[in-house]
């Protein structure tokens, strides 16, 4: 629980403070690595609504694709140690 | 239950972005977020200034010179554009027009390339009347997009080099009469127009707004094939987008 809170506050933290092309990468790691990451999800609609037009929502979509591919590829892939 | 999770979420978001709820949402989100843009800024801007302090003595010695350089020329320039400015103003006196200076000054917060959008966002809002459609420049005459959203505090500015963009455009000094086309965005302040093979255009020459004496970009050069009737003109804004720190918002309302 406590690592979960430490990436949901610097994954925040990197929304507002660094470029989105680290925040995206971030959100898709989350998706892979952690259970149910509805955070990353919504921290994508957060930054598509400050950034985004009245155009579709990419980084959402973005989001909400690799939060569905997240448990298939963690079922799939085999990490070795 | 994961299922049902993920229903729900993506209802939500049906929802926030659906139009008429996704201003008020979008408010809601700017008026929290804004003042940690602003800290963001400034640490930024802290933070190069840092890193500048590193740079070696014989980059600083080589960037002097060519800025040196530049001002050189610009000073000619300017020259020759206080001419034309102070013939500018006589003849709109004796037209009875006196320009007044307009427009409000905003600090841009984000822009592209820290934002996955080619979008700013700025420090002025509906506390200093701003309006969605309002014109937004960089100096005097370059204009470099418009309002698309408005907060309280700040607001969102389209670049007019975003990509699918279109503003109609006109190119002066080509082989033929002066041509009014149309120029799309290309992302990343550039632009492309479609125009016909024979059309000789120069690079380094501006583009002007349709009706206006503003620039919007100055051609970079072209592409096209031997068989094709047309070819692209690629465009560039005088400015880099990722490098614009502050702009000048102009109301399209007309003067009362």
């Amino acid at each position: 629980m406590t690592k979960r809170l430490v990436a949901d506050a610097l994954m925040v933290l990197s929304a507002i403070f660094l470029p989105w092309w680290i925040t995206a990468p971030l959100i898709v790691a989350g998706c892979m690595f952690m259970e149910a990451f509805y955070e990353g999800i919504m921290l994508a609609a957060i930054i598509d609504l400050i950034y985004g037009t009245t155009t579709l929502p990419h980084l959402t979509i973005a989001a909400c694709l690799a939060f569905l591919a997240g448990p298939v590829l963690r079922e799939r892939v085999r990490w070795y140690s | 239950m994961y299922k049902v999770g993920t229903l729900v979420i993506l209802v939500v978001l049906v929802v926030v972005f659906a139009a008429p709820v996704r201003a008020a949402v979008a408010g809601g989100v700017m008026w929290a977020v804004e003042p940690l843009l602003a800290m963001s800024r400034a640490t930024h801007n802290g933070i190069s200034s840092f890193i500048q302090t590193f740079s070696s003595t014989r980059t600083l010695i080589a960037e002097n010179t060519a800025i040196k350089r530049e001002l050189d020329d610009l000073k000619m320039r300017l020259l020759d554009r206080n001419l034309l400015a102070e013939e500018n103003a006589q003849l709109r006196e004796l037209m009875g027009q006196t320009p007044v200076p307009s427009g409000v000054l905003g600090t841009v917060l984000s822009g592209p390339g820290f934002a996955p959008y080619d979008t700013l966002v700025v420090d002025a809002g509906k506390n200093v009347g701003i309006q969605e459609g309002d014109r937004v420049f960089i100096g005097e005459n370059v204009i470099i997009g418009r309002v698309s959203a408005v907060y309280a505090y700040s607001s969102q500015v389209v670049l007019l080099s975003s990509p699918g963009e279109k503003s109609d455009v006109v190119l002066f000094g080509g082989t033929s009469s002066d041509s009014v086309v149309t120029a799309i965005g290309r992302g990343g302040g550039s632009f492309e127009i479609l125009i016909p093979r024979d059309i000789v255009i120069a690079t380094g020459t501006p583009v002007f707004a349709l009706g206006t004496s503003r620039i919007i970009a100055t051609v970079e050069g072209s592409e096209g094939n031997a068989n094709d009737p047309f070819k692209k003109l690629l465009l560039r804004t005088p400015i880099n987008p990722q490098s614009i720190r502050f702009v000048r918002i102009v109301s399209s309302r007309p003067p009362l």
